[in-house]
């Protein structure tokens, strides 16, 4: 025995009905689908339903609905606006299924779905540019902290270079040391920022795994012997090798972890050990700190917290970072640890063996001293002018100071340099656009390309971008220390001869 | 100061097997002239599964997804190259190179008719084309009826950015009904879920706002346009205008209804093809 539907009962459904032939042509339909149109049973009776829609929803109709009618048969509360007879659109939900000898449809009001998701599109805008901002706001930040930093910490190794009398050349390491120190937390705070933009994609490279560990150890090892602490640095053989990395993001891994542990102890040692587990390189960073309570982990590991100690400093960034970095790199970051026995960290990284090296060059001579080169520095900071001068003097070089981009360019048409410093903010012409039309001009007279670094407190990832694809050889942060730059240039001039 | 970093996607510096795999090219079949089909917005190569097997009888066939459809690899998305169809015709270029196709028939749907029609003024591995509810224009202007005003365009972007996740679900229709090729279904499958707000609402633009009237007249190819008795997004006069303003054009009506009659009639569009082919030889 069947029980057939009552047809009457449709009537007083909430939602339009309707059923069509198989060429969706009305052929019944409901008191509310009558509401909803604002027509009545006569007028829709006949009527393809597609003529029911907005002009703009037809669009949508043809290019979706159709389409899913045709490939399944069925469409599920898709959102459409009818043209209603006041001539206002009505936002509604559709719903079709095939039947035997056509089609059956349900028409739902949705007045308030366009505002639930048009408040979802503000609600993502806003957090999206809510996001850009602290980016820039960081960014400027970290910019004009570096303007004086650079002076600070040249000034300071220029008396330190200059001294030898116990209490100005103690106070200038104080400078120094200082002026480091808090190079390094503007640093964490623009990694950060630099992965939170997604700017930190992996750019993979074959490299010296050995080398770039004991490299990004060395400022751990230097505070290390500073504070009287024993610093150990084992890589076994077997994950010594070349390997394809990401060398700054692995740079930054090692950094933060190894200035963490000598930061947070006091006395006995920190130890790091790089091996290998199956194919995941292991990091494994050590020490005999005040170690902390498991159950801090978890918001060690978050943005902006830091440790349960008032004594910390820093800006918590570091853990969180290193933890995004190991993310990024397919890897991840395992603490172990317990309040008063020291801490343990390990990053797992899945880093590939790589070709192994082409036979290595000889040995890179310091720069050749074939009488003073000579230095173009575009840098309009007056302090700025003087300490990279005077350090550039230091180490041998004759420096030609521009104001700005238009200025080195004038200079450059003048007479021939080795080398161009350019920083990146400047007045008049930026050093970006000076280094494009520097380049543009070497192609256009087929003249010998002079190389050129970008010296600038714009440092996060898309500005070394921008620098190198603008033409410069290569980029260097601010502040600037007599020894980076050194290594910078006779980078630059061995490439470049 | 902001420094905008513009990165042109030159990544593939010919590199034939990222090309192909970069657009997810499949094949079909076997014999010349080979035979290239062109999804259309708001779907991918998959759109073609129930005329595809039919026209591989008798010639290779070759599918492939546009530059943010479907499963094609987004890392080489260009926001730049994609904001008009200029990029999609380059991207059809590359893809013919790459398969050193000669003598090609081209069966675009949709806007895939006009970007098969811009590579055909690029190339001459083009031989022939043949487009499917294809439109030169689709705003109305003065003398021509495209069939939309730019407000109806506005509130069509604005529906779509209204409703991406009904929209992305709905336009990835398992269009697989193929029992005897379980291989093409496997491998056709729609992945729009991938894809982003940001990418369909460009292709959106590039395709409802294009106006490729002036250049019909340069390409002397014969050419099959295609149109179904009733197309909401292309009007007849829209299709008559290009039949009519493409040298080697020729306009058939399809006894069907709906902007895919390659899902709707796929038997009608081949026989169609088939006709065309046989009067165009190599």
């Amino acid at each position: 025995m069947s029980v057939e539907a009552d047809p009457g009962l449709a009537d007083t459904a909430p939602v339009g009905l309707f059923r069509a032939d198989g060429a969706m042509t009305l052929q019944a339909v409901n008191p509310r689908l009558c509401a909803l149109t604002g027509r009545t049973a006569a007028e829709l009776v006949g009527l393809g339903f597609r003529d029911l829609l907005t002009r703009s929803s037809q669009m949508v109709y043809a290019l979706k609905v159709e389409t899913a009618l045709l490939a399944e048969n069925r469409v599920d509360e898709i959102f459409l606006e009818l043209a209603a007879a006041d001539r206002r659109s009505r936002p509604v939900l559709l719903t079709i299924a095939a039947q035997a000898d056509g089609w059956a449809g349900a028409v739902f009001a949705a007045p308030e779905r366009r505002a639930y998701e048009l408040e979802l599109i503000a609600a993502r805008q806003a957090a999206q540019e809510a996001g850009r901002a602290r980016g820039r706001f960081l960014a400027a930040v970290s910019h004009e902290l570096r303007t004086p930093l650079t002076a600070i910490l040249g000034a300071g190794f220029l008396i330190e270079a200059e001294t030898d009398q116990d209490p100005v050349a103690d106070r200038a390491r104080l400078i120094v040391a200082a002026a480091a120190e808090l190079e390094r937390l503007v640093d964490d705070v623009l990694d950060f920022t630099d992965l939170e933009g997604g700017a930190g994609e992996v750019a993979l490279a074959p490299v010296d795994l050995a080398g770039v560990v004991q490299a990004a150890c060395e400022g751990a090892r230097k505070l290390a012997a500073a504070k009287g602490l024993a610093f150990r640095l084992e890589i076994a053989p077997d994950a010594a090798g070349r390997v394809l990395a990401d060398p700054p993001k692995l740079r930054q891994i090692v950094r933060a972890l190894t200035d963490n542990a000598v930061k947070f102890t006091n006395q006995g040692e920190v130890e790091v050990r790089v091996g290998r587990d199956g194919a995941d390189t292991v990091l494994e960073v050590r020490d005999t700190g005040p170690g902390f309570d498991l159950t801090d982990a978890a918001r060690l590991l978050s943005p902006f917290e830091r440790g349960p100690a008032p004594a910390e400093r820093g800006f918590g960034l570091g853990l969180a970072t290193v933890r995004r970095l190991a993310e990024r790199l397919g890897g991840g970051l395992e603490v172990s640890a317990a309040a008063g026995q020291g801490s343990r960290f390990i990053v797992r990284l899945p880093l590939a063996a790589a070709e192994p090296a082409a036979p290595a060059p000889p040995t890179p001579q310091p720069p050749p001293a074939p009488g003073p080169q000579r230095v173009l520095f575009a840098e309009d900071n007056p302090q700025n002018q003087w300490v990279i001068r005077s350090i550039l003097e230091m180490q041998g070089y004759d420096v030609v100071i521009a104001q700005n981009g238009a200025e080195a360019l004038d200079r450059l048409d003048a007479e021939p340099f080795d080398l161009v410093l350019m920083d990146m903010q400047m007045p008049v012409m930026d050093g970006l656009d000076a280094t494009r039309a520097l380049r543009r001009r070497e192609r256009d007279r087929h003249a010998p390309r002079t190389p050129v670094i970008m010296v600038t407190a714009n440092v996060m990832s898309e500005h070394v971008a921008a620098a190198l694809e603008a033409g410069a050889d290569r980029h260097l942060s601010k502040p600037v220390s007599p020894d980076a730059l050194a290594e910078a240039i006779s980078q630059v001039l061995e490439t470049a001869a | 100061m902001p420094h905008t970093i513009v990165r042109r996607a030159e990544a593939f510096g010919g590199d034939r097997a990222a090309i192909l795999n970069a657009h997810a090219v499949h094949e079909l079949g076997a014999g010349a002239p080979p035979l290239v089909l062109l999804h259309g917005f708001g779907s991918d190569q998959s759109i073609w599964s129930r005329l595809a097997p039919q026209l591989s009888a008798r010639r290779r066939v070759i599918l492939y997804d546009h530059m943010g459809s479907g499963g094609s690899d987004l890392g080489h998305y260009d926001a730049a190259r994609y904001t008009t169809l200029d990029g999609y015709a380059d991207d059809l270029v590359e893809v013919l190179d790459a398969l050193d196709l000669r003598d090609a028939t081209l069966v675009g749907h949709s806007v895939s008719g006009m970007i098969s029609l811009l590579g055909a003024l690029r190339t001459d591995r083009i031989a022939r084309l043949v487009m499917v509810g294809a439109s030169p224009r689709y705003l109305n202007d003065t003398g021509y009826g495209g069939g939309f005003e730019p407000a109806d365009v506005a509130d069509f972007l604005g529906m779509m950015e209204l409703d991406f996740q009904g929209w992305a679900r709905t336009l990835a229709p398992r269009v697989l009904d193929h029992p005897d090729r379980p291989d093409l279904a496997e491998e056709l499958s729609f992945s729009f879920c991938r894809s982003d707000a940001e990418i369909t609402r460009r292709f959106a633009k590039a395709t409802f706002l294009s106006d490729q009237r002036a250049v019909l007249g340069a390409c002397p190819l014969p050419t099959l346009v295609l149109q179904s008795e009733s197309d909401a997004i292309v009007p007849m006069s829209a299709a008559r205008f290009l039949a009519e303003h493409l040298p080697g054009g020729r306009l058939e009506i399809l006894a069907t209804r709906g902007h895919y009659p390659q899902l709707a009639a796929p038997d009608l569009l081949a026989a169609a093809v088939e006709r065309f082919l046989a009067e165009h030889r190599a």
